[in-house]
């Protein structure tokens, strides 16, 4: 009954994110509004067919500022999701084909990690790497470790124990290519799967970051932050808030739904 | 193993879980304490001699040789180890003044919070999943079904304010000018439970369906039993487990979720003594809420656990006993993420929800 549903949602899920990641290749495409330089246009203007989504108080074009974000809000969650997927995936790997006391020491490390409540988590590092971009993205990638490496570690233990990795051994080849030809390429998939996934969650956690303050530095426009600027406007100038949260969403929304659907492929 | 009697096993098992939780509380604070205390110990110390501060040389004296600051990071670590198992969190290199006497003053505030944000959010999932599992229509049932993922995809802080547009400045319905404290508490409380509320009615929702597929429920079903009866003899008692432990899990959550809220509404509370540390680069706050929301988190997960197999009579023989103890009933979380993966320790992914 849910699966029928599925496909033409998937299909407009990938066409958000493909419209998306065109604002982030070429934003002079979507609009010839300058995102940091309101000119002469009026502050303050509601949404019209000339300002879509109206302009902030000193007449900035809140599309055009969100066009322009989406390479930083982006870039920012691949370099979370980088982190997490290979710092992860490398604990996972050696976890579940090591056993052991190395697999002891890795999971409850993994363990200590999930513990941590992750905003904290994020937080700590952000305090000690100090503000910005990147350094708020590695904060959130390092949340993300402990769940790639769960996962990997699960997938390496499965795979561990087909027959054709015992039959690999008994055809005489070594630990470490059947690790490189049969254990990494068939564990792999649901990982990245789950990579897909994880980028909406880091696009929420680092907009989360920015909203706060403690990501990209003021006038860029990083979507977080655009909604941070907005708020001191709530009560007369809805605009400003609503509709960079309703792109948020609808962005982390599809991810939801294309890494969904990845999953089951892969499963 | 399987010859010892089940009590024996029972009090092994959850020995070795407050072994293990004990473990990864003192991992972490060895970890929060080695990158928030000691390795920038020294600017640190440098910030206390802030004028605005008004800390006289002898005071600033003092606090150096409190918090070990003049001997070595070993010395250091104790001393912090020490103080927080006393309740003495340090000083705030901000303000000056005791963490500890800051906790004690934003912790009430947070608390009711998070007790009437989570308290709406399992009345929510309960009714997302409800709605979305025994609804009469289709489309009813595919429109609650969808909830869980939308409710995740909501930036919180996002919400707050269009809840504050909505609620305070259009409809004028709950005043933003000197609220009463309940009237206070009402947006923050929405805003904290949308993003708890999903992961437990997808919880909710998975383990009601694989439940109804059950034969047992199909024997009673035939046997003449109603949704009503089915829904709480059958169903709730064992989806009521799975949904338990992702409350647990979700603390993290509700500590995060508390930053944000609280930032958004200006209310006081541990969640703005946080961002306000963070901002200030008041380490020693930070490491305080670090410390104290992790043994929260580790605590409360550990009494899920050990609740367990009070809750359920088939849990009460050790997990070795038997492969996965979920299979016949609700337990597929436990099943799927506790036992495939860490046996027993089980704070399964943070995310798993989230798909």
């Amino acid at each position: 009954m849910r699966r029928r549903h599925i496909r033409p949602l998937t299909l407009a899920a990938a066409a958000v994110i493909a419209l998306v990641i065109a604002w982030a290749l070429a934003p002079g495409l979507f609009t010839r509004q300058d995102p940091n330089d309101g000119g002469t246009t009026a502050a303050l203007l509601a949404p019209s067919g000339a300002h879509w989504f109206g302009t902030d108080e000193i007449g900035r074009d809140v599309f055009a500022r969100m066009v322009y974000g989406a390479s930083h809000s982006l870039l920012a969650a691949l370099i979370a999701v980088g982190v997490g997927l290979v710092v992860g995936t490398a604990l996972g790997l050696i976890a579940g084909s090591r056993r052991g006391w190395a697999e002891d020491v890795i999971m409850r490390a993994v363990d200590v990690l999930l513990s941590i409540p992750a905003l904290l988590l994020s937080l700590t590092i952000v305090i000690i790497l100090g503000f910005g971009t990147v350094n708020a993205a590695i904060a959130v990638g390092v949340t993300a470790i402990a769940q790639f490496a769960r996962l990997t570690r699960s997938q390496v233990v499965r795979v561990s124990g087909a027959p054709y990795v015992q039959a690999a051994y008994g055809s005489g080849a070594g630990y470490g290519s059947v690790l490189v030809r049969h254990i990494v390429p068939n564990s792999l998939s649901p990982v990245l799967a789950l990579a897909v996934l994880q980028i909406g969650w880091a696009i929420l956690q680092i907009s989360t970051l920015g909203f706060l303050g403690y990501g990209t530095p003021p006038p860029t426009p990083e979507w977080g932050l655009i909604i941070a600027e907005g708020r001191n406007y709530v009560a007369t100038s809805w605009w400003l808030t609503v509709f960079p949260g309703l792109i948020i969403m609808i962005v982390v929304l599809a991810t939801h739904r294309l890494g969904t659907a990845l999953r089951q492929v892969s499963a | 193993m399987s010859r010892t009697r089940p009590p024996a096993l029972s009090w092994r098992y959850a020995l070795n879980r407050v072994g293990q939780a004990l473990l990864v509380l003192a991992i972490a604070f060895t970890l929060a304490s080695v990158l928030l205390a000691i390795l920038p110990g020294d600017a640190i110390m440098a910030r206390y001699a802030n004028p605005e501060l008004a800390l006289s040389p002898d005071q600033i004296e003092a606090i150096r040789v409190q918090s070990g600051a003049d001997r070595g990071w070993f010395a250091q670590y104790l001393t912090t180890l020490a103080g927080f198992l006393t309740g003495d969190f340090g000083y705030s290199v901000a303000s000056g003044a005791a963490v500890s006497d800051l906790f004690a003053a934003a912790v009430p505030a947070t608390l009711a919070l998070a007790a009437v944000g989570l308290a709406a959010a399992v009345l929510a999932a309960v009714a997302i999943a409800l709605l979305a599992t025994f609804g009469r229509q289709r489309w009813l049932r595919a429109v609650f079904d969808a909830v869980p993922s939308l409710f995740i995809s909501v930036p919180a802080f996002w919400l707050g304010i269009v809840l504050i547009q909505v609620f305070s400045f259009q409809l004028g319905w709950v005043s933003v000018v000197d609220p009463s404290p309940a009237e206070a508490l009402v947006l923050p409380a929405l805003t904290l439970m949308v993003p708890l509320s999903a992961p437990l009615a997808q919880v909710l929702i998975r383990s009601i369906d694989e439940v109804r597929a059950q034969p047992f429920v199909r024997v009673t079903r035939a046997k003449g039993a109603s949704d009503g009866w089915l829904l709480i003899h059958a169903i709730a008692r064992n989806a009521a487990l799975p949904a338990l432990t992702m409350a647990g899990l979700t603390f993290g959550e509700l500590v995060g979720g508390a930053v944000v809220t609280e930032t958004v509404f200006g209310r006081t509370g541990i969640g703005q003594l946080t961002s306000q540390a963070v901002a200030n680069r008041d380490n020693p706050v930070l490491l305080a809420v670090v410390v104290v929301s992790t043994a929260a988190f580790v605590l409360v997960n550990l009494a899920i656990d050990l609740l367990y197999p009070v809750i359920d009579v088939r849990l009460r023989t050790s997990p070795g006993d038997r492969g996965a103890p979920g299979n016949q009933g609700g337990h597929s979380l436990r099943a799927a993420s506790g036992q495939a993966d860490a046996p027993a320790t089980a704070p399964a992914d943070r995310q798993e929800a989230g798909a």
